[in-house]
Parts: structure tokens; C-alpha cells; sequence
């Protein structure tokens, strides 16, 4: 057990209506007793009366200056029914982020520490409250960073990762023991075996495992856009349009945004971070001619590259050079582009030539200023970023580590597949087999010989 | 071979070995040559590493261990070589891990060739006496080892005992309404001893194992048997086998076995037969007089090894089970009947086995039985061998909960090495498991809560494409030279054919294969494929059609390209490891990138129960186990990877503050 008590806000800052302060640790109950009125009345309660798993309705009163910081709701969780199977405090307000950084500042003054981001995790994990696959989820949701996200890990702590992988381990499992038992009991009528369809059906299931992974890291680790176009087609107002306020400074005159200018929203859940670029066009200016290189640079670190162009006014040779550009960045590095009409308000002269530059791109007519538009934009970007992870039915919430381990699982597979194939013997195929299954280990933390072994003596009759 | 002709005295040996079974003589012998005087008491002199079970010695890998036994300069791959009376190559399309040599033994020829090699090493002595109790006293408040009394009231001081009790402590026989105080029909159980091991509070565990009928040869009708003969090119066990430096033990067979193979050795042949419905049926219908069904027999037998009677009732589906007919001996009419594992009443097991057309007038000459006997929980031993709980106590073999004689004898070995290391004050060897599949046993033993006996199987060898037969001596003779067990000539002349490969591969690498005329014709000659692009002699090697002895000669053929190489076995390995390079190459890699996690080591002071996060059963097993290195501490059953991230938190937090604490303290 650990011996002082932390402290935090455990719901994210100015996002939602209401805010919860969560103390963990032996001082808990004493804490939130000193700050605590009960009822209408404010009635001081020492923290015995403070019962485990009942909610109280009261206040938060500093006390030193006796005014009411908020109404609140509280509930004490005595161990081990808590989340970090120690004394757990939380209190619930509503009075915005003023109000919770208050009653976090005085529960602070009255001997909490401030907890470090995922200390309550590690203290449930520490405690032995959640495994290590739970408390990686719970990472997870410790840099999240919109609610989608967060319902994703939460449904992860119902280890349905162990469930998804279940099919491919049991017949990895089969395999294995099949292979195993042909080499270790030569004299025992093991049935002739062609492991090809179980290590075929096995990789089904951890491709598509691996496949909403990559959908769920995009929903954690998020998808980065690039905004390009020559000087002065509407990207900086797009941005802004957006993001729903004023970031990039936009004004009339051509190459204003110099540098590149990043914010992140939520697209759908999917934590996009916005590039926008310095107008490509031809500059002899040194400052601008740096942010272009920059914004060359963005595009090829971005997966998706949105290409702005003016409606309203024929194509110029700019135009062109960026849509050469990004033909070429798209050859090379296969990034996705989708073509953005701007200015829609005004009259189309360009619309039909635009749409030639990229026949096959997605193309949306909108109007920065306006705001019309602006919606098929994110559903266009939102279809791109899924597309990007693959068609996922379910995204999965995995860590680094565990999808690490699934594509490792996958990748064996694959080489036991080549391997057969090869001619390679059944003890080399057997290699490959046992190492995806070690990999699916790491994540479902199985012990992998022992079933390996069930398996042989529930299989065959094997015995001398 | 010269004998000695002084024998040391025994009053104070620096190593008593308490059995001469494969484990004890293993021991014994090891314990010598690394420079200890041995005693090895045994009850009976003429039960020297005697087979009390199927005649055979080697398989999958068993036959591992043995050839490791070999290169550590153990006894047992010898004197199969010496006696033995068949020997196969198992495996051999499925691959370079598990290609294995099983030989059938003459068992009265190999207990002799074990005896005479006890009795030729300097600084064994054997004497037919029992150990009736191992003294223990305590030294600095530890328990030590202090003597062992014998049941002729003799002690001896030593340093250190190596217990070879195999089923014999508590051990009991059953076989329907019979049964008989024994470890093995024909020899008195030691009850004593099991006390005086019980005393320290070394935990105990019942077992049972099981071993079938015996057949007299002319009561078989060998003309309705399938015949499996003996391989027709030479095999052998042993490094001096390979060398014609052994002297074989050989008897003319008698006349009641129809097949025999001449050819590099007289080889008799085994003789496979079916179970049929008849049979199942009649052992349905006594399965109340099965001890082991009805409920007289509670030990926990092996699921690698059932009984007849557990086939069918398991296997219930299955109307037919093989049974292999293995010969005991050059001069003996015995038959051991492979596969009817039983402790079936007698009647029964002889009307079972009369329902086979080969075997419908078969007489039984020994009844199958089963075996219950105590074992100890191998967690309480090091991975050398040692009791934790007694200063000089080591135990090997059956006792330990293992089965098989090759299990046993590479126990004995290690314990038996690490016994003269104790007694000398050296630090104890261990072998990894990567190293060797006696390491990959000694941490199963040592980690593992086993429930059944313990047999080894290369699916417990994480990295068995490295602990190949072909390269036992490459992974052991540097240490077993330095421990003394074999003669610096022999790690030499493994070292110069291990250079020999090296130079091999290292010159195919350079040579460059090409559809060229004049290197189309060199290998058409030998029967080659001609490439259709230039590649590398290494990456020709390893296409399927190519064979490299072949190609060896393709090449060397004037004018040669390199050298000539005619040492079969050289060429054999090559192939291995030029076919199978990119498989060895990457589990080595994984082992390098695993090794320092593994090797972290954890203070054996480390209060478990002290340490928040651990689950309850994990912590349990922790605490009994006491593992030395993380890696160790991962393969225990019931410590889940949570736990050992929970041990990660805590050694990197102790070996973050040490100055801290000792400030505090």
C-alpha cells in the first residue's frame, strides 16, 4: 500500500458539465471530511460517518474562508471495493472547471499530492485491483483525448481483446499440437495433419485483429492533415472555419501564414491534428520560402493532404505546381488526397478543371467564409482516416505494445505459411507456430506450453 | 582402459551417492572425474543401472539428453553403443530439432557395461550397503550434511549426498487384488530413508508410473506381426562410438527371432500388433478390478504414459492401439510389450492379450504393475540440483519426479558435478535453456509445479532448433572441459570439426554459383540443377534439390573450387546449418534480445509477502520457489506476466535507491 494520498481531476478540464476531484490513499476519508458539508444544513460529518458506497449531497466549503466553493455529490469507496483498492474519495460538482480546480486546490492544501497522470492506475495495478493488460487500456484513456476514445478503453477493460484473439489461439493451439505431437511421439498414430487451413483461419482472425488495432491506435494516437495550395486559396480561413475559431491569422494579402500552423480537433472521435501549410507558389522571399519547405515537409509526415483550391478564379500555374507536387508525394509515399472547391459562395470558373487534376479524389465544394460545405469536408476526411486503418466493423483499443505483438503473431503465421510452402520441415513450421502463439501470449497472457501439451494428451492417445 | 589397484578409503568420503541407478551412476562418475572421492551405496550390486522398464534409451528428446550426457562426459551414450541390440533414427523428415536415435538395449549387457565403468573410474567405490539415514546437523544454524548411516550401522562423514532413491521411497506395487512393499518387483523399498528426507521438511508427493507384461519370444506367432528393423547405415550415440573407440558387448542371439539384420552390427528387429474390440471389451468389463480405476491406487501417473486400461476408457472412440513386441536381450526369450501399460489383475492381462492373433497363445512371463511411491517437490532444488532447505543435500532422478532413464542420468550427471563442487567450494554450474535440454529441465524442475512425473519432450524446448543432437558437443565440451569431465584432447578435436564447418560455410558464402557453361557442366556432372541466375554457393546449398555432398564434389572436382571434404558426419551437420541458417539465426537473436530481462536477478532476500500487487497464488508460488532470475520467476506456473511486471517495478525501484536505504538503516 502506498502511504500518502493523491489527488486529481479524473474527468478532462472544461470539456464536460460535470467535473469529478478523485482521492486515493489513507488520508481520503479524514480529507474530504475537512472540506465537506452534508446536506441543506452544511453539517460538519467526521469521515466514520462518511459510509462506504453511499452518496452524500452537500457542499464544499473552504473552510478557512467559509464560503461554499460548490454544491457537490461525494462517495467514499473503502478498500477493497474501489478502484485502487485503497481508501477512494470522489466528488462530484458541476460548477465548471473554476469550481473543480478550486476543490482539487483545497483538498491539496489539506494534505493530498497532486497524482501524476495514470498514478491511480498504477496504483490499481500496483494494489493488484486490474492486470496489466487493464492497466495498459487504462494508459490508454490517461492520454486519450476525446470521449471516443474513452469509451473505447473502457470496453476494453472488459478484456475483449482476449476474447477476439480466443479463435486464433485455439487453433494456433490445435496446430501446435499436432506438429508437436508428430515430432515428440514418433511410435503414436498421430492422424496425418495439413496445418494450412487452422494457420490460414488464424491469420484471418489476427489480421482483422491487427486491422481494428490500427483503427483504434488512429482513435488514440490520432491522424494529421495537411492543408495545402498556393498562396491566398482560402487554407488559413479554412482552418479557422474548422476549428470554429480565429488561430491563423487570415488576411487578404497572398503568403500571410508563414509558418505551419497545427490544432487538433475531434473528427468524429478520431483526434485529427490539423497542418495548415504556407501557400506553394513561386517566392523569392527567404521567410516564405522557409515555411514552404516546411510545409513540404508536412504533407509528406501527414497521411491525408487536403488540396485547396479557389473556385471562383481559373486555375493558375501555381495550382498546377502543387498539384504536381502532390502527385509526386502521392506516387512516393501513397498519402490520400481529397480536393477541396473553395470559395463556393462566389461564381464557379475553375469547378470542372479542378476536378480534373484528381478524377479519383474525393472533391467537396465548400465556402470557408460561410460555412457551407464544411460538414461534407468531415465526412470526407473522417471516410478517408477510417480508410486509412481499413474497414474496421469495431475499432480496437490496443497499446503499442500489444498491437506489436498481434502483427508479430500475424507476421510468424505468414512465415509458417511460407515455410509449408517451401517444403521446409514440420519442426521449422512448428518454430513459427509456437512464436505466434508467444506473441499472442504477450498480450492474453497465457502460458503457451502447457496448453500446447493439454491439448496433445486431450487429442491423442499417445502412450508407450 | 587400465584398472586401478588401490582402492581409497571410504570412512570419509567427499561424496556419498545413495543409489546406482541411472542417476546415481551418473553421478558418481561425474562427481569423480570433476575430483571428488566417491561412495556410492547401493542394496544391490547387481541392479546397476539396470532398466526396470522398457529396454530402450533414447527418442525424441531423450535421445537429446543422452547425446548431451555424451558430451558432457556422462557414460550413458556409451554404453548404449556398447549393448545395444537395435538403433533407429527417428524423425527424420521432420526436421533437424527433432531427429532423434532410439536404440533397443540387451538390459543385462548395458547394467554390466554401467557396473564396469563405475568399477574403472578412480575415486568410485561401490559397496552393496543401505542408507538407512541421512545425518544432518545443523552449522551456523543451516542444516548440513553430516553423515549417512547404513543399515549395517555403519557412517560415513562426508561433504555431500546425492540421493538416487528413484521409486523407491514408500514405493508400493499393485496389480489388481496384489500388492507388495517395493520400488520394482524383486527389490525392497527404502522407507527409512523417505522418513529421514521428511524430517527436514523437504515436501513429498505420492506418484505413480506403471510398466507392462513381459512375454516369453515362442509363445509369440511372429508371422502375423508387422517387422520393424534396424537402421542399415551406422549410428551411434557416443562421440568415441563415432570413432570406433568403443568395445563392443555383444552375445550371439538366440534362435527365437525370426528377423535379424547383418550389416555394420547384428541387429534384432521389434514387432508391432494391434489392440482389437475383443480386447477393449474385456477390459471394460474388469475395469472394477483396475487399482487404478477403483480407486486403491491415488497417485498422480503420467499422461505420456497411460495404462492400457486408460486408453480405452480415454479413447473410447478408438478401436485399435498399437503394441510394440521389443526384445530384452540377445539371450533371452523375454519380450517387453510396449504400450500394455497395466495393473490389471493377472488373469486379465493375459486374457487381453490373448485376444491379439500374434498373442493368442502368449504366456506371460511378468506380470505388468503399477507403481505408487513418494517423490519430492523438485521446487524445493536448485537448478543444480541441491535442496534448498539442506547445505550438501542433492537429490537426481525419479525421485526428483521425472520419468525415464535418460532424465534420470542427466540429473545425475549435473547433481552428481555440482556435488564435487560443493565439496570443493566452487560455484555451482548450471546449464541454460538455450543451452542444453538437461538446462530446459533442471529450470522446469526447479520452477514448475508439475502434477504428473516429468517427462522431457522437445515442445518444452522453446529453442530446440539450437539443442540439436548434431551440436551437443559444440554446446557443451568447453564446459565440460573445464569442469574436468572430459580430457582436453577431446575438446580440442571438437573444436577443430566445429573449425572444419565454419571453414565450410564460410567458403560456399564465396563461392558464386553461375549459369555459366563451364559451371553448368561441373554440375551436371554430379547430378545438379544449373541455376538460372548466379547466386551464392551458400544460397545454392539450400534449395531442396540440392545435395551437399554432391555439390562438395561438383566443386572440388578439377579444378577445384575448394577443397575436398569427405567426413560424412561434417557434411551432415553443414547441411543443417546452411538449410536451416535463417531459422537458427533468428531464435539466437531472440534469445539475445530476451537474455537481459531474463538475467535480471532477484535478491533472495526479496520479502514476497511483503510486496503490494502480487496476486495471492503468485505470491505463493514465489515464496516457495524463490526464483534466482526474472526469467525464472516468468515460467512459474501461476505467476501471471502482471506479477512479473509488479517484480520489474520493484528490482528497478530496489536498484534505484541502495544507498538510500543502507543511509536509512
Amino acid at each position: 500500500m502506498f502511504a500518502d494520498t493523491i489527488a486529481a481531476v479524473s474527468t478532462s478540464l472544461g470539456e464536460s458539465a460535470i467535473g469529478v476531484v478523485r482521492l486515493s490513499g489513507p488520508d481520503a476519508p479524514e480529507i474530504a471530511a475537512a472540506c465537506f458539508r452534508h446536506g441543506r444544513k452544511l453539517r460538519a460529518r467526521p469521515a466514520a460517518a462518511l459510509t462506504s458506497h453511499r452518496v452524500f449531497y452537500g457542499a464544499i466549503v473552504d473552510a478557512d474562508s467559509s464560503s461554499v466553493i460548490d454544491e457537490v455529490l461525494l462517495v467514499r469507496m473503502a478498500p477493497p471495493r474501489s478502484y485502487t483498492r485503497e481508501e477512494v474519495v470522489e466528488i462530484s460538482c458541476h460548477g465548471g472547471p473554476a469550481a473543480v480546480q478550486q476543490i482539487l486546490a483545497l483538498c491539496l492544501r489539506l494534505g493530498a499530492r497532486l497524482a501524476t497522470p495514470g498514478e491511480f492506475t498504477l496504483r490499481a495495478f500496483a494494489n493488484g485491483r486490474i492486470d496489466l493488460a487493464q492497466a495498459e487500456a487504462v494508459a490508454a484513456i490517461v492520454s486519450a483525448r476525446t470521449s471516443s476514445s474513452l469509451d473505447l478503453a473502457v470496453s476494453e477493460l472488459r478484456g475483449r481483446m482476449r476474447q477476439r484473439l480466443q479463435p486464433a489461439r485455439d487453433l494456433l493451439v490445435e496446430t501446435l499440437a499436432y506438429l508437436d505431437a508428430a515430432a515428440d511421439f514418433p511410435d503414436d498414430e498421430i492422424p496425418p495433419f495439413d496445418p494450412r487451413p487452422a494457420l490460414n483461419a488464424a491469420q484471418t482472425v489476427l489480421d482483422e485483429v491487427a486491422q481494428s488495432g490500427r483503427a483504434g491506435r488512429l482513435y488514440q494516437d490520432g491522424v494529421r492533415i495537411a492543408l495545402v495550395g498556393r498562396p491566398n486559396v482560402g487554407k488559413s480561413s479554412l482552418l479557422n472555419a474548422l476549428l470554429r475559431f480565429e488561430r491563423a491569422i487570415v488576411t487578404p494579402i497572398a503568403g500571410t501564414t508563414r509558418d505551419v500552423i497545427s490544432e487538433t480537433i475531434s473528427l468524429r472521435g478520431i483526434p485529427a491534428t490539423l497542418l495548415d501549410t504556407a501557400g506553394i507558389g513561386d517566392s523569392s522571399d527567404v521567410i516564405e520560402q522557409l515555411g514552404i519547405d516546411r510545409s513540404r515537409q508536412a504533407a509528406r509526415a501527414s497521411a491525408l493532404v487536403v488540396l485547396v483550391l479557389d473556385r471562383s478564379m481559373a486555375l493558375t500555374a501555381d495550382d498546377a505546381r502543387v498539384a504536381d507536387l502532390l502527385r509526386e508525394r502521392r506516387d512516393s509515399v501513397g498519402n490520400d488526397i481529397i480536393v477541396v472547391l473553395n470559395k463556393s459562395d462566389l461564381p464557379d470558373i475553375a469547378g470542372q478543371a479542378a476536378r480534373h487534376l484528381f478524377p479519383e479524389a474525393p472533391c467537396v465544394e465548400l465556402s470557408a467564409v460561410s460555412g457551407h460545405g464544411l460538414s461534407a469536408l468531415e465526412d470526407a476526411l473522417y471516410t478517408a482516416a477510417l480508410g486509412l486503418a481499413g474497414e474496421v466493423a469495431e475499432p480496437q483499443l490496443v497499446t503499442e505494445r500489444q498491437l506489436n505483438a498481434i502483427q508479430r503473431a500475424a507476421a510468424a503465421v505468414a512465415a509458417g505459411r511460407a515455410a509449408l510452402d517451401d517444403g521446409l520441415p514440420l519442426d521449422l513450421v512448428a518454430v513459427d507456430v509456437r512464436d505466434a502463439l508467444m506473441a499472442v501470449g504477450e498480450v492474453t497472457g497465457e502460458n503457451v506450453s502447457e496448453a500446447v501439451l493439454d491439448e496433445i494428451f486431450r487429442r491423442f492417445c499417445i502412450g508407450k | 582402459m587400465t584398472y586401478r589397484t588401490v582402492q581409497p578409503s571410504t570412512q570419509s568420503p567427499d561424496v556419498v551417492v545413495i543409489g546406482a541407478g541411472h542417476a546415481g551412476a551418473e553421478a558418481a562418475l561425474a562427481a569423480a572425474r570433476a575430483g571428488a572421492q566417491v561412495l556410492v551405496l547401493t542394496p544391490n550390486l547387481d541392479r546397476i543401472g539396470f532398466m526396470p522398464c522398457n529396454p530402450s534409451i533414447g527418442g525424441p528428446a531423450k535421445g537429446h539428453i543422452v547425446a548431451e550426457i555424451d558430451a558432457l562426459g556422462g557414460e550413458m551414450a556409451r554404453a548404449i553403443d556398447r549393448t545395444a541390440l537395435q538403433i533407429r533414427l527417428l524423425n527424420e523428415s521432420k526436421g533437424p530439432a527433432v531427429r532423434a536415435l532410439r536404440a533397443q538395449a540387451d538390459k543385462a549387457l548395458y547394467s554390466m557395461a554401467i557396473k564396469e565403468a563405475l568399477e574403472r573410474q578412480p575415486g568410485v567405490t561401490i559397496r552393496q550397503e543401505s542408507a538407512a539415514e541421512v545425518r544432518i546437523v545443523k552449522r551456523c544454524g543451516i542444516p548440513t550434511i553430516h553423515s549417512v548411516r547404513t543399515d549395517f550401522g555403519n557412517s560415513y562423514t562426508c561433504g555431500a549426498v546425492i540421493i538416487t532413491a528413484g521409486t523407491f521411497l514408500r514405493g508400493s506395487m499393485v496389480a489388481g487384488d496384489w500388492n507388495a512393499a517395493g520400488g520394482r518387483a524383486g527389490d525392497v523399498t527404502a522407507g527409512a530413508l523417505a522418513l529421514s528426507i521428511g524430517d527436514v521438511g523437504i515436501r513429498l508427493r505420492r506418484l505413480k508410473t506403471g510398466t507392462p507384461p513381459r512375454i516369453d519370444a515362442r509363445s509369440i506367432d511372429f508371422d502375423l506381426t508387422d517387422v520393424e528393423q534396424g537402421s542399415d547405415v551406422p549410428l551411434w550415440f557416443s562421440w568415441d562410438g563415432r570413432r570406433g573407440a568403443l568395445e563392443r558387448l555383444e552375445l550371439p542371439p538366440i534362435d527365437v527371432y525370426p528377423s535379424r539384420t547383418e550389416g555394420w552390427r547384428t541387429q534384432l528387429s521389434c514387432y508391432l500388433v494391434h489392440t482389437n474390440p475383443d480386447g477393449h471389451n474385456i477390459i471394460r468389463a474388469n475395469v472394477d478390478r483396475s487399482p487404478m480405476f477403483n480407486g486403491r491406487i491415488e497417485g498422480i501417473g503420467p499422461r505420456y504414459c497411460p495404462s492400457i486400461e486408460d486408453k480405452v476408457f480415454r479413447f473410447a472412440q478408438k478401436d485399435s492401439h498399437s503394441l510394440f513386441l521389443e526384445p530384452e536381450g540377445w539371450r533371452t526369450t523375454e519380450v517387453y510389450v510396449q504400450g500394455a501399460n497395466t495393473s490389471l489383475p493377472h488373469d486379465v492381462q493375459l486374457a487381453f492379450l490373448r485376444t491379439i492373433p500374434a498373442l493368442r497363445h502368449c504366456s506371460i512371463t511378468r506380470f505388468g504393475y503399477a507403481v505408487e511411491y513418494d517423490a519430492i517437490d523438485p521446487t524445493e532444488l536448485t537448478p543444480w540440483f541441491a535442496a534448498k532447505r539442506v547445505e550438501g543435500l542433492f537429490l537426481a532422478g525419479q525421485v526428483n519426479g521425472t520419468s525415464g532413464y535418460e532424465e534420470a542420468a542427466g540429473q545425475g550427471l549435473l547433481a552428481g558435478l555440482n556435488a564435487a563442487r560443493f565439496v570443493g567450494k566452487e560455484e555451482p554450474v548450471t546449464l541454460s535453456r538455450d543451452q542444453a535440454y538437461i538446462g530446459v529441465m533442471a529450470d522446469d524442475l526447479s520452477t514448475q509445479d508439475f502434477v504428473e512425473p516429468y517427462r522431457m519432450l522437445t515442445s518444452r524446448a522453446e529453442h530446440r532448433l539450437l539443442l540439436r543432437t548434431d551440436n551437443a558437443n559444440d554446446r557443451l565440451s568447453e564446459i565440460a572441459y573445464e569442469c574436468g569431465l572430459i580430457t582436453r584432447e577431446r575438446r580440442d578435436a571438437v573444436q577443430s570439426e566445429r573449425a572444419a564447418i565454419d571453414r565450410l560455410i564460410s567458403t560456399l558464402a564465396a563461392v558464386r554459383i553461375t549459369p555459366s557453361d563451364a559451371m553448368a557442366n561441373r554440375l551436371s556432372a554430379h547430378g545438379l540443377s544449373v541455376p538460372n541466375r548466379p547466386m551464392s554457393g551458400l544460397e545454392y546449398a539450400r534449395r531442396p534439390d540440392v545435395h551437399l555432398p554432391r555439390l562438395i564434389s561438383a566443386l572440388s572436382a578439377s579444378p577445384a573450387i575448394l577443397d575436398r571434404v569427405d567426413d560424412q558426419a561434417i557434411l551432415a551437420r553443414c547441411d543443417v546449418e546452411i538449410r536451416y541458417q535463417a531459422y537458427i539465426e533468428k531464435d539466437r537473436s531472440q534469445i539475445e534480445r530476451a537474455r537481459k530481462m531474463q538475467e535480471m536477478r532477484i535478491p533472495p532476500w526479496l520479502d514476497y509477502a511483503e510486496l503490494s500487487g502480487l496476486r495471492n497464488e503468485a505470491r505463493e508460488k514465489l515464496l516457495a520457489v524463490r526464483p534466482a532470475t526474472l526469467g525464472q520467476a516468468g515460467r512459474i506456473a501461476g505467476v501471471t506476466p502482471s506479477d512479473i511486471a509488479v517484480l520489474i517495478v520493484q528490482l528497478r525501484r530496489d536498484s534505484a535507491l541502495p544507498r538510500e536505504v543502507a543511509e536509512v538503516e
